[in-house]
């Protein structure tokens, strides 16, 4: 069985809720308080796919530091993105718009995945109204239920695996 | 002869009888007064109230007069406890630092040298790809918990302090966290991160940085396809082990 390893970069405006998604799929070993000092918390997790192993290292990109000098520093050397965004918020669905344009245009090879997350209020009377039907997303997740965000991860590292030239191969 | 002399001591006494009068009475004066300015300040040294007020309208006298003195010897008094304390501290160093024998080290006969638990101690070097936070290749003289994770914050955070404090082809050198020091080797698309324990010596530093160089050197190639494209790691490792192993014995040997 292959196994590969790729660094993963996590990007999204304040409050979508990015940190809560990486702790619903990864056992946490730093605390978040790396967030909030130096504006990002690298986590492993491992995601077993059918013919190979992908050892994916999460970096949680603080969004105070949205597209500063330093965000761009932690993009280095990424094999995939994942960009999320609050359903409940459409300005930071346009957010992540502008951000994915930009990295494809900077980082052709990087794989993109793109999260509408707070599935769990799609429902919900205050916000019903607000959540747009025009939004293009991979899948819609929820960090408090965990709907569909272990598959969100096994996408972004199948997209990795069919694109190697970022990743590190390890034979144990 | 005698005649004459006799007659001298005749003439002067009749001359300077009245001299004599008036010089005894002069002294007689003097005397009295100076009984009674003794007494008088005798009297004032036994009236404590007398005496500190006299003291306290010399005050700007006496400070002119005993200030210099006093300085210089307060000045000579301090240097004086600060070499007796210099001494102090460097017997006590040279006493912790010595070599300590425990005859009866819980009835062992066993011996420690506090010197030595001192010396820095090579634990891990990780080689890590500059950009990317990748690990290339370890070697683990006691394992961390995934070193994966820890080169991504390593890198994390090298890149965030260069950022930060933006000084051009600087790079951040060392992590220092209180026995833990994490020395960084920086070349171009590749670092190492050596940590190690204990203090941070010259020597230390010189001989493990000639290894990373070496090593370097050593496997040029094998480390530019590492760093830049797919690498298997479990290669790389090993030979790390293998190189630093033999550094490792050889700084313990020291």
């Amino acid at each position: 069985m292959q196994e590969i390893r790729a660094k993963v970069v996590l990007i999204g405006s304040i409050g979508v809720g990015k940190t809560s998604v990486v702790e619903r799929f990864v056992h946490r070993k730093f605390s978040n308080n790396y967030l909030s000092t130096i504006g990002v918390r690298v986590d492993s997790a491992e995601v077993k796919l059918a013919d190979a192993k992908v050892k994916l290292l999460i970096w949680d990109l603080a969004g105070e530091l949205y597209l500063s000098e330093q965000y761009n520093q932690y993009l280095n050397g990424s094999a995939g993105a994942i960009l999320i965004y609050d359903i409940t918020r459409p300005d930071t669905y346009d957010e992540i718009q502008s951000v994915a344009k930009a990295i494809s245009k900077e980082y052709p090879a990087l794989s993109l995945v793109i999260l509408a997350n707070k599935s769990d209020l799609r429902d919900d009377p205050q916000y019903r109204d607000g959540i747009s039907d025009d939004h293009k997303f991979d899948y819609m997740t929820s960090a408090k239920t965990g709907e569909k965000v272990e598959m969100a991860f096994q996408k972004i590292a199948q997209n990795i695996l069919e694109n190697t030239s970022h990743v590190k191969t390890i034979e144990r | 002869m005698t005649t004459q002399n006799d007659s001298f001591d005749q003439l002067r006494s009749i001359l300077l009888s009245k001299d004599k009068e008036e010089m005894y009475e002069i002294n007689n004066n003097l005397r009295v007064e100076l009984i009674n300015e003794i007494n008088s300040i005798k009297s004032q040294l036994n009236d404590p109230v007398l005496f500190s007020q006299k003291i306290e309208g010399a005050r700007p006298q006496i400070i002119d007069i005993l200030g210099p003195v006093m300085g210089r010897m307060i000045r000579k008094y301090l240097q004086s406890e600060i070499e007796k304390l210099n001494d102090s501290i460097q017997q006590s160093k040279e006493r912790l630092f010595a070599k300590v024998t425990w005859k009866n080290w819980f009835g062992g006969g066993g011996s420690f040298d506090l010197k030595s638990m001192n010396a820095p101690r090579l634990l891990e070097i990780l080689l890590i790809n500059k950009e990317s936070g990748l690990l290339i290749g370890k070697y683990s003289k006691e394992e961390i918990s995934d070193p994966d994770v820890v080169a991504g914050m390593f890198t994390a955070i090298k890149s965030f302090v260069e950022t930060v404090f933006d000084q051009g082809s600087h790079e951040l050198g060392l992590i220092d966290y209180s026995d833990h020091k994490i020395l960084l080797q920086t070349y171009g698309s590749y670092y190492y991160a050596i940590i190690f324990s204990g203090v941070n010596k010259a020597s230390f530093k010189e001989v493990v940085l000639a290894e990373v160089g070496l090593f370097s050197e050593k496997h040029l190639i094998q480390l530019q396809q590492g760093a830049v494209s797919n690498y298997e790691i479990s290669d790389l490792t090993a030979q790390m082990e293998n190189h630093f192993d033999k550094l490792c014995k050889r700084l313990e040997q020291k």
